[in-house]
Order: C-alpha cells, then sequence, then structure tokens
C-alpha cells in the first residue's frame, strides 16, 4: 500500500505537480465543510429560547458563507484534480507502451506476462477505475478520515465509551466486509482471464482482417458460443462475490440496530437527567450519525481502493521488469562486432519453446562466413523461422552458442547488435502512417537515405504516382484518404525499410512469397544487388532463390541435413535435389520454349 | 438532445426482453431507498418532542426501536436488491460488446473497413464503460424523486414559503446542469476520435505481430513520438473542459447552498417565534438538506443519463446499420453443375478514381478449373471478392448458372463457397472447430473423420497427429495456454483443409501454397485436380507451373483480360504469360 502511494505521489510529481497543493487544499475544506451545518443549527437551537433573532442571523449567514465558498472551492478543486489525474492517466498509458515496446520479445510468448499486461492495461485504461479510481477515492477518503477524526473528537465529549462503541462496531462491519472484499479479490483473476478471452473474441468478431473468413464460413456461430460460454463463467463469479457481499451487508445491518438502540438511548437519557441540552441532543444525535455514514463510507473507499490495487501493482512490477534499455554503450564490443567482416558461428543450438517438449532446433550447427550468401531451405515448421529470430536476438537459445565475429551474442547488448542486422521478416505490417515515416521508422528522416532506399528498393515508380508522393498515409485506419499497397508493392517497401536501416547483416524471410514472377525476379536481383559483399541469409520456398547464393543449407528437424553450393547439393543427391527437382520439373521444357 | 434520450427507453426494453426481473427489481430499490432518509429525519422528530414535553420513557423507548429495526428493515432489503442488481449490470455491460461484434459479422465489409465505422466502434465501446451505470442511474431517479415528492410534503405541510425557494433555486440548478450536459457531450465528441487513435498506439504496443519490426528497427521511440502528438491533442481538450466543468458545477453546489441558508432562517424565525416545536424544527431542517441532496441526486442520475443515451447512440447507430444478409430471398436451384459468369462488371473501391476494372467479362464453365494470373494490383483477388459477394460492383451483374448472384439469400450463396483468401484468419477455437466451422458440441464422429480426411489430402495430418491432443487442439494460446503455435505453411493448410470440408460447389483460392515449402506445395497442386473434381474451381498463382494443371487460364493486365487459353496455347502465343513463365523457369536453369 505504502509502495503504491509512493509510486503514485512519484508519478504524480513527474507530470503534473499542481495536483499536490490542490489535494491538500480539498482536503482542508472537505474536512471543515460537514462540521458548519452541524454546529450553527446547534448555535441556533441554544440561542432560540433567548429570542435573540439577530444573532441567529448573524450566524447562519457567516456559516452560510464560508460554507457557499468551500463548496465553490471543492467543487472546482475536485474538476481540476481529475483533469489532471486524467492527463496523469495518460501519461501513464505511454509509459506502459513505452514498456512494452521494450520489453524482451520472448514475454510476448507467456501468457502469465500477458495476463500482466492485460491487468496492468485494466488499471490505466478505464477513466474510472484502477487508477483512476483510485487518485479519485483516495481525495475524497482522505477528506473523511480528517473529518471523522473531528467527529470522534466530538462524540468523546459526550462519552468516550460511545465513541468506543461506534467505532468498534464499524471495524466489526469492515471486519465481514474483508471477507467479501477477499473473496472479491482472489475472483478479479479469473474474471480478468475471462474477460480477456471474452473481449479478445468480440474484438475478433469486429476485426476488419477477419471479417471475410467470418463471412463466408459462418463463423460468427462458433465466436458468439464461446463469448457465451466465457459470459456464463463470468456471470457465475460476479453472482458469487455479490452474494458474499449481500452476506457481508445484513450482518452490517444487524450491527447498526445495536448501534442505534444505544446511542439514541444514551443520548435521550442524557437528556432526560438534563445532563445535556436539547441542542446538544440535536448536535450529538447529527454527529453520530454523520460519523457512522462517514467511517461506513470510508471503508468502503478504503475497500475500493484495495480492488484496485492489484492492477497498479501488476503495471508497477511491469514498469520495474527488465527492458532493453537503449543508452548503454559499451565501445569495447561494439568495435569488436560491428566491423565489414561479419562472421556468424552457431554451436549446438537447442531451442523449445517455453513449456513444450518438442526442440524446434536440435543441436544445430552452422558457421556462416563473413560475405556469403547463405539460403535456408526445408520443410514448413522446421525451424527456419525461428533460427532467424534467435539470429535478431528476439529469442534466447535453448541451450548452445552463437558468436558474432567470436564475440558470444549474449554479451552483445540488443542495442548495439539491432544497429547491425537488417530484416525482412515474413509477416511484416504497414503502419498507419506515411510512405517516408514506414520506411524510415522514425520522426527524424534523413533524406538522402530516404531516396536512396526508395531507389534502391525501386519504390519510385509505386510513389510518383500517388498523390501525396512518400506523405501519402497508409492505409485507413487513422486517416480516410489512406491508401492500401498490394503484396507486391508492399514487399518493395519493407526492403526499403531494411535498406534505409544500416546493417552488417541482412535476412529475409520468404520476402517474394506474394509476388508476381516479373516482381519476384525482379526482387532476386535488387537482393542479389543489395547483398553484394554482404553476410546474408535467404529463406524461400522458391528454390530458384538458391542460384544466386553461395551455399544452401537444408534444415529437416531442427538439424542442417545437407549444406553446401546448390551444385554441390544437386551432385549429392539428397533431400534438396529431391525438393529442387519437384518444384523445377514443370519448368523442365524451357528449351522447346527458347525455339518458339 | 431529447431523442437521444429517448433511445433510453427503448435500452430499457431491449434489456428488459433478456433480464425480466432487471426492472421489477430495480423499482423495489428504488421505492426502498426512496424513503430510507425518511426514517431518520421523522422518528427522532417524535423522540425529541417526547423528550422535552411528556417524557414517557415507554414511548420514547418504542420510538428508538422503531427507528432502530426500520433502519435494519430498510437496509437489508435495499442490500439484497442492489447487488442482484449489480450481477444485471455486469451482463448487461458485457452483452453489449458481443451484440456489436454479431452484428459486425453482418454489415457490409466496406462499411467496415471504413475508418468511420472504426471510430464508431471505438465509441461505442467507449460508451460501454458507462452502460454499466444505466442500472443504477435508473433507480437513483426514481429514488430521490420518491424522496423528493416526500421531503416536499413534509416542508410544504409545515411552511409553503418553502416550497418557493425549493423551485426556483432548482430551476437554476437545472439551467446549470444542463451547460454541464452540453459541455459533456461536446468533449466526448471531440475526444472519440483522439481516444480510438490513442488506444490503436497502446494496442500496437501489444500487438506481437509488430513486435518484431519495432525492436529491430527501434521503432518505439518514433510510436512514442506519434504517440504523444495523440496525448497532447487529447491533454488540450481536457483541460479546457474540466476547467468549465469544475465552474458549472461550483455555481450549481452554491445554489443549493443558498437554498439551505434560506430554509435554514425561515426555519430559525418560526422556532424563535414558536410557531414550531424544537423537534419539528429539526426535522424540517433535516428535511431541507435531504431534499437539497436529492436534488443533487437527481440532477446527476438525470446527467449520467443523458451522458448514457448519448453514449449508447453509436451503439444504436451502429446496431441500425443496414445488414447486407439476405436471407428472405427464395433459395434456388442450382443443381450439380456450376458456372460462374461476369457481365461487364465495373469496380472501384470507395475513396479511389481509378477501376480496378472496366466492363470485364469471362465465364468459368462447370467442374472447370480456371487459373487467374497476373501482376500483382492486376485485379486479380478483387475478382474473388465479388464473387463472395463480399463487394459489389458499380456496374455489370456476376451470375450463377445465369441466376443473378444478388437473388440468392446469403445463407445458401455462402454455402457454395470454399474460399481460401491470401490473407486467410483462422480463429483461435479448436482445429477441428476452424475446419468443420461449428462448435464441438455440434460436431459429430463423420465431421471428424472428415476433417482428418481433409487434413491428409493437405499433408498436415501427420503433424497434427504427433502434438498430443490432436485435433481437439486450440490454435494459439487465446483460449488454452497449450494451445498449438502453427508456422504460416501449416495454418495455410489448414484453411485449405477448411475449404475442401466445406464441401460446396465452388472452390477458390488465392494463392493457396504462398507458405507452403515445395513439397507441400506439390501435393496441394497435385491434389488439387482430386481435390476439386467435380467442382468449379477458381485459383489465383504466381507459380507458373502450377497453371499448367488448369483447364483454362485467364491473365489479367491492368483490368483487362489480355490473354486466354490453356498453358500450351499460352506460351505459342508468347505474350505476357509466356514471358513471365519464361521468367521463372530461367531461375531453375542453373
Amino acid at each position: 500500500m505504502l509502495k503504491i502511494t509512493k509510486f503514485l505521489l512519484k508519478k504524480i510529481l513527474k507530470y503534473d505537480k499542481v495536483m499536490i497543493p490542490i489535494m491538500i487544499l480539498y482536503t482542508i475544506l472537505a474536512t471543515v465543510q460537514p462540521f458548519i451545518w452541524i454546529l450553527i443549527p446547534t448555535k441556533v437551537i441554544s440561542l432560540s429560547n433567548s429570542g435573540d433573532i439577530r444573532s441567529i442571523l448573524f450566524y447562519i449567514l457567516a456559516g452560510g458563507i464560508v460554507s457557499i465558498i468551500s463548496v465553490i472551492l471543492l467543487s472546482f478543486f475536485i474538476a481540476n484534480f481529475r483533469m489532471r489525474a486524467n492527463s496523469v492517466r495518460y501519461h501513464l498509458i505511454r509509459d506502459i507502451s513505452a514498456y512494452s515496446l521494450a520489453m524482451p520479445y520472448e514475454n510476448l510468448l507467456d501468457p502469465d506476462h500477458l495476463s500482466k499486461i492485460q491487468l496492468a492495461e485494466e488499471a490505466i485504461r478505464n477513466p474510472r477505475r484502477g487508477i483512476m479510481g483510485i487518485l479519485n477515492i483516495s481525495l475524497r477518503l482522505i477528506g473523511n478520515i480528517l473529518a471523522s477524526i473531528g467527529l470522534l473528537g466530538l462524540m468523546s465529549t459526550l462519552s468516550p465509551w460511545i465513541m468506543m462503541l461506534i467505532f468498534t462496531l464499524v471495524i466489526a462491519q469492515f471486519y465481514f466486509r474483508t471477507e467479501a472484499d477477499r473473496f472479491n479479490r482472489n475472483a478479479r483473476k479469473s474474471v480478468s482471464e475471462e474477460e480477456r478471452k471474452y473481449f479478445k473474441t468480440t474484438d475478433l468478431m469486429k476485426d476488419p482482417d477477419y471479417a471475410k473468413d467470418i463471412r463466408i464460413y459462418s463463423l460468427i456461430n462458433i465466436m458468439e458460443i464461446y463469448a457465451k460460454e466465457s459470459l456464463g463463467v463470468l456471470k457465475d463469479i460476479v453472482s458469487k462475490s455479490e452474494k458474499k457481499y449481500i452476506k457481508a451487508e445484513l450482518i452490517e445491518s444487524f450491527l447498526n440496530i445495536i448501534r442505534d438502540l444505544v446511542v439514541f438511548a444514551y443520548i435521550s437519557y442524557m437528556l432526560l437527567e438534563s445532563k445535556i441540552q436539547i441542542s446538544q441532543f440535536f448536535l450529538y444525535t447529527t454527529g453520530a450519525i454523520s460519523l457512522v455514514t462517514m467511517l461506513q463510507e470510508m471503508l468502503k473507499q478504503m475497500a475500493e481502493i484495495f480492488v484496485y490495487t492489484k492492477g497498479v501493482r501488476a503495471y508497477m512490477e511491469l514498469l520495474e521488469s527488465p527492458i532493453i534499455v537503449e543508452d548503454q554503450d559499451d565501445i569495447q564490443i561494439r568495435t569488436k562486432v560491428d566491423k565489414e567482416l561479419f562472421t556468424i558461428e552457431i554451436k549446438d543450438l537447442v531451442f523449445r519453446y517455453p513449456n513444450s517438449k518438442e526442440n524446434i532446433l536440435d543441436n544445430l550447427n552452422l558457421t556462416i562466413n563473413s560475405g556469403e550468401k547463405l539460403a535456408l531451405v526445408g520443410e514448413n515448421g522446421t525451424g527456419k523461422s525461428t533460427l532467424i529470430k534467435i539470429l535478431c536476438k528476439l529469442y534466447k537459445p535453448t541451450s548452445g552458442n552463437i558468436y558474432i565475429n567470436g564475440v558470444d551474442i549474449n554479451e552483445i547488448p540488443e542495442f548495439i547488435y539491432w544497429d547491425l542486422v537488417g530484416v525482412v521478416f515474413q509477416d511484416a505490417l504497414l503502419l498507419p502512417f506515411s510512405v517516408k515515416e514506414n520506411i524510415a521508422l522514425t520522426n527524424d528522416i534523413d533524406k538522402e537515405r530516404l531516396m536512396k532506399s526508395i531507389d534502391d528498393a525501386d519504390l519510385e515508380h509505386i510513389i510518383s504516382k500517388i498523390q501525396k508522393g512518400v506523405d501519402t498515409t497508409l492505409l485507413r485506419i487513422l486517416d480516410d484518404e489512406g491508401i492500401d499497397l498490394s503484396g507486391g508493392q508492399r514487399q518493395k517497401l519493407y526492403l526499403a525499410r531494411a535498406i534505409y536501416k544500416r546493417n552488417r547483416f541482412l535476412m529475409l524471410d520468404e520476402p517474394t512469397a506474394a509476388l508476381d514472377p516479373l516482381a519476384e525476379a525482379e526482387l532476386y536481383e535488387k537482393y542479389n544487388a543489395l547483398s553484394k559483399g554482404k553476410t546474408s541469409i535467404y529463406i524461400s520456398h522458391r528454390l530458384a532463390s538458391t542460384k544466386f547464393c553461395d551455399r544452401v543449407a537444408y534444415i529437416k528437424d531442427g538439424k542442417i541435413l545437407e549444406i553446401g553450393s546448390h551444385e554441390e547439393l544437386m551432385e549429392l543427391g539428397g533431400e534438396y535435389n529431391k525438393i529442387f527437382n519437384i518444384q523445377s520439373k514443370y519448368y523442365k521444357n524451357i528449351d522447346e520454349m527458347e525455339v518458339i | 438532445m431529447e431523442n437521444k434520450f429517448k433511445l433510453l427507453p427503448l435500452f430499457l426494453k431491449d434489456v428488459s426482453k433478456d433480464y425480466k426481473f432487471m426492472f421489477p427489481l430495480t423499482i423495489v430499490k428504488a421505492i426502498f431507498e426512496g424513503l430510507y432518509p425518511l426514517i431518520n429525519i421523522i422518528i427522532p422528530k417524535y423522540i425529541l418532542d417526547e423528550l422535552i414535553n411528556a417524557k414517557r420513557i415507554e414511548v420514547i423507548g418504542k420510538y428508538v426501536i422503531l427507528l432502530a429495526l426500520g433502519n435494519f428493515i430498510f437496509k437489508t432489503i435495499i442490500s439484497i436488491s442492489k447487488h442482484e442488481l449489480e450481477i444485471y449490470s455486469r451482463s448487461i455491460y458485457y452483452d453489449v460488446s458481443r451484440r456489436i461484434g454479431v452484428k459486425a459479422s453482418k454489415i457490409d465489409i466496406q462499411v467496415m473497413e471504413r475508418k468511420s465505422t472504426l471510430d464508431l466502434f471505438e465509441r461505442a465501446k467507449y460508451g460501454s464503460y458507462n452502460i454499466q451505470s444505466f442500472v443504477e442511474s435508473i433507480t437513483l431517479m426514481i429514488s430521490s424523486i420518491i424522496t423528493i415528492v416526500s421531503t416536499i410534503g413534509i416542508l410544504v405541510s409545515n411552511d409553503w414559503r418553502l416550497i418557493l425557494v425549493i423551485i426556483i433555486s432548482n430551476i437554476l440548478t437545472i439551467l446549470c446542469f444542463n451547460k454541464i450536459k452540453e459541455l459533456d457531450i461536446d468533449f466526448e465528441k471531440r475526444n472519440a476520435p483522439f481516444n480510438r487513435k490513442y488506444a490503436y498506439f497502446a494496442n500496437i504496443a501489444n500487438d506481437f505481430r509488430f513486435a518484431k519490426d519495432i525492436r529491430l528497427y527501434k521503432a518505439n521511440k518514433f510510436l512514442l513520438y506519434k504517440a504523444k502528438e495523440v496525448m497532447d491533442g487529447i491533454l488540450k481538450i481536457n483541460y479546457t473542459y474540466m476547467n468549465k466543468h469544475g465552474f458549472f458545477s461550483g455555481i450549481t453546489q452554491a445554489i443549493v447552498q443558498v437554498q439551505i441558508i434560506i430554509t435554514f432562517i425561515l426555519l430559525s424565525i418560526s422556532l424563535v417565534g414558536k410557531k414550531i416545536t424544537v423537534g419539528s424544527f429539526t426535522m424540517l431542517y433535516g428535511a431541507a438538506n435531504q431534499l437539497g441532496n436529492s436534488f443533487k441526486n437527481l440532477i446527476e442520475a438525470y446527467t449520467s443519463l443523458t451522458t448514457l443515451g448519448y453514449n449508447i447512440e453509436p451503439y444504436y447507430e451502429f446496431l441500425e446499420l443496414e445488414e447486407v444478409e439476405n436471407n428472405n430471398l427464395e433459395e434456388k436451384n442450382i443443381g450439380e453443375s456450376v458456372t460462374i459468369e461476369f457481365k461487364n462488371v465495373s469496380f472501384k473501391y470507395p475513396n479511389r478514381e481509378d477501376y480496378v476494372f472496366e466492363k470485364l467479362s469471362f465465364k468459368v464453365n462447370s467442374k472447370e478449373t480456371l487459373a487467374i494470373v497476373g501482376k500483382n494490383g492486376a485485379g486479380k483477388t478483387t475478382i474473388i471478392k465479388l464473387i463472395c459477394r463480399l463487394y459489389k460492383p458499380q456496374e455489370g451483374k456476376i451470375y450463377i448458372n445465369g441466376i443473378d448472384i444478388e437473388q440468392f439469400p446469403t445463407d445458401q450463396y455462402r454455402k457454395f463457397l470454399g474460399v481460401v483468401f491470401q490473407d486467410f484468419k483462422l480463429i483461435p477455437s479448436k482445429v477441428s472447430e476452424n475446419i468443420i466451422c461449428k462448435k464441438d458440441n455440434e460436431i459429430t464422429e463423420i465431421d471428424i473423420q472428415l476433417a482428418w480426411e481433409k487434413l491428409e489430402e493437405t499433408g498436415i495430418k501427420q503433424w497434427l497427429k504427433n502434438q498430443s491432443g490432436g485435433i481437439e487442439n486450440y490454435i494459439t494460446k487465446i483460449y488454452d495456454k497449450n494451445g498449438l503455435m502453427p508456422s504460416g505453411g501449416q495454418e495455410q493448410k489448414i484453411a485449405i483443409s477448411r475449404a475442401l470440408a466445406k464441401d460446396g460447389h465452388i472452390i477458390i483460392l488465392d494463392e493457396p501454397t504462398a507458405a507452403l515449402d515445395p513439397k507441400s506445395e506439390e501435393e496441394v497442386f497435385e491434389n488439387l485436380i482430386k481435390l476439386t473434381k467435380g467442382k468449379t474451381s477458381l485459383f489465383i498463382s504466381h507459380r507458373l507451373s502450377s497453371t499448367r494443371i488448369a483447364d483454362r487460364i485467364i491473365v489479367l493486365d491492368k483490368g483487362k483480360i489480355i490473354e486466354e487459353g490453356n498453358h500450351e496455347t499460352l506460351i505459342k502465343e508468347d505474350g505476357l504469360y509466356a514471358n513471365m513463365y519464361r521468367i521463372q523457369a530461367s531461375q531453375y536453369m542453373v
């Protein structure tokens, strides 16, 4: 609790300092305000017998003016506070995005980590609950705490015993409520797990990418059943937790009978015995009722805050989790690694997904010489893309080592390493920004480099055709005027991305899968030219691409089965030979074509 | 403004259909909540008067017990109904996003891809947060009316001047609240597009599809920079709005205070003039205070309900979007042989000047395998979307067996089609459910056999058999921690199995082997003839070795059919097809 308070105060100080004086002023006014309309009537009743109407009016007006000023200020402060809290929230959303963008890629494979992110996101996305809930409630809570201390003091002037009784009863009620709260908190985890499934399902229902398949295959029926199943679970948990609250509140109401009886009996007795005056009767009954209301409200507020702490804790934990740091440069390693020569040595590499027994890569050994072009070939699911991800330092090997220019890859900070690799992934994506931003992926664009990469990737003739050239927005997600690119155009843009980025080591994962033959041939040539003298890896199911690679590695079951130049492997007559023949046999009659 | 408020009864009616007890329970809770404050206002008066005058202990005792029991009974009923209603509130909140999802699956795809529709999704989603407070606000509204009416009754029976004070002050308050409400709605309108953009950034951050490139290209700083631009926009709106909001709510509160002060003065004068007892004074004072509070509550409930009315507007606006599904048409008998014919079809995408194709005509004969070949962007995929009735041509008609495809009921029409889109998607449910397209409890033994058969035909049976759980495995880890993470090629095989298992009259494959290794590609194409036997089929492929198996090939360039024939004749014609083939083939000649 203390940690969360400290954390929130730190964030407030960082993003909006003015919130602190507002909180203090609000608290003072909120403490004083409830007393005005308890004390003034008491005074009026005590003066009523004297008939001194002028003093009465004076007290009422004086109290009234104070009260008016304080409510105006309170409203103003609370609105201001909410606004500021909300802007802090937007900053916090950005902070968690910054974390997600820089956390180790492997975290995305860990469902527990993903639920933690979900929990943290919930804590900041909702404008009423989570962190906003804590901030708004705690503001009122502090005022309530101070005011109830005052009221407790007031009641103790009647009788410390009565004060103690009220206090004890409220604590007892709190005790019974915490049981329900505890249940609710524990249920929260399964609720958020199930909500994740539920909202993921309903999000997919309206995801434009899924729209075609949903329609053609009537997938909505299955999805709706899944949603309804989750809903059933959710309703069940919610109703169980609400039942606990009903039980707690029944006990609460029962304890209130005792309170009402004792307090009223005691005050009446005091009045009958003339130990207090009529005005005091008013003072103490009103005081007692206010105190009880306030204490109960306080406890509810605390309980509510408690519910939200889980998300905030997840949020805090995430922000403290390791991320890929960007500002530690290791000159020594950089000079060792960042060289014209770029050799990669893979030794006994094993990889399997967490919680899985199946080795995707199984004792793989491979050396890629500097300036060598290597083609990776193999059936679907043999681990080619996984190897690329490991060579990108996105996945950590389960065991085994990789040396880059003799330096263990684990010792090279990502931040340095990523300066050296250029990759085009099979499932690369466009962002809904301008063409140039999609290429440079930075807001600080180097014009010359941009033009060169557009040139090299042969994007020029596409860009010249669109109205705003490189400033044209892609996709219609953020801009209705945005345009979409065809598969081939996209691939060229991704290639331009890789060119714009400086790199010593190029990896292309199936870049031509969606291209027409002309574009494909063109891209092969581009690639051939671009990777001249550069260490590079090329994955493709189009075996023609192996022709311009220096060596071909055929992967099977997570191991390298055959390796050598295209000719050598054809000579060998193994698996590679077999699949190359499968693919090329239909092209064999090219000679008769030449005759035509 | 007014008609937005009218959506609420409609919403209440909709909700009551699913939750019959919700509204009666709301009324019960409102009545008890409305009368509850009166116990603590009225009974103390009698205690006090008795204490001052007759001082009968047993009478005082009776009142005190009445007070305590009254509180207990009322509180208990309120508590039970409150928590029951909470369950309804949650359910309503969940239901909204499901309804939106289901509706989304029935509207025109082109409408769905529009930014304005995406904005509507976001507004409807944002609105759903507030929908949780729907039940609460209705209850608060009714209960405050009950309290107000009864406290006014108490006040007026003692001093008619009080009613005047109350009426005047409340007219003023309502004026202020109207202003606040206007601010709220204005804020919402200006904020929604920003919020959607901001949410988009937050979503990208957690989307593993973007994660690789973001890291390797160090694009995180850039994305945060873009997000900050949006955030600054939000904060600007936020600041101007909230200060105004604070000002007007301050004024409103001040008016309530003035009302209390005047009431108080009037009561004090009566008390000093001995026109009322001390008991009545405290009661009336309590009533006046309560009245102020209840008015505050009423206005709060009213504001919350109008905001809600505004918030559910995008929801209803969305629900009212035209559904493209039309099952009222009569089912047509088309028999076993199926032809597809394009007659002068013209199509362009919204917001685009240029036509993808103009006056395109061609025919796919019954049981024929037709391949469409052409450069990227030639309009091949668009043809498929048009056949699938996902897009409507601006001009011309498409016929199945001579019947305009628009004349088929949607459900019947979709049964004809087994399609693998280039960017096909599998849902995160079980493999079997993905292939059979039914929930597992509706899947029969025969279905499972069929699924395995198709998985074998696409060459992925063995892999799946090796996974413990086999066909019952979930795809991805969204529904199940142990879900499979198939590679792109494996997913494509499952998608082809799904298309084949559907057993429609027409098979359409858009680059069915793009992600497949050579062996699988060979298998798929070798099998294609077998798989599509007796079916009219159409496929797009850039692998010109595969197009040989097609009965007929059409070559599309810039929206026009420039060549047509089988592989041999097209090679002889020595046009674009032959050129593309030659280039591809030369790569295999070492």
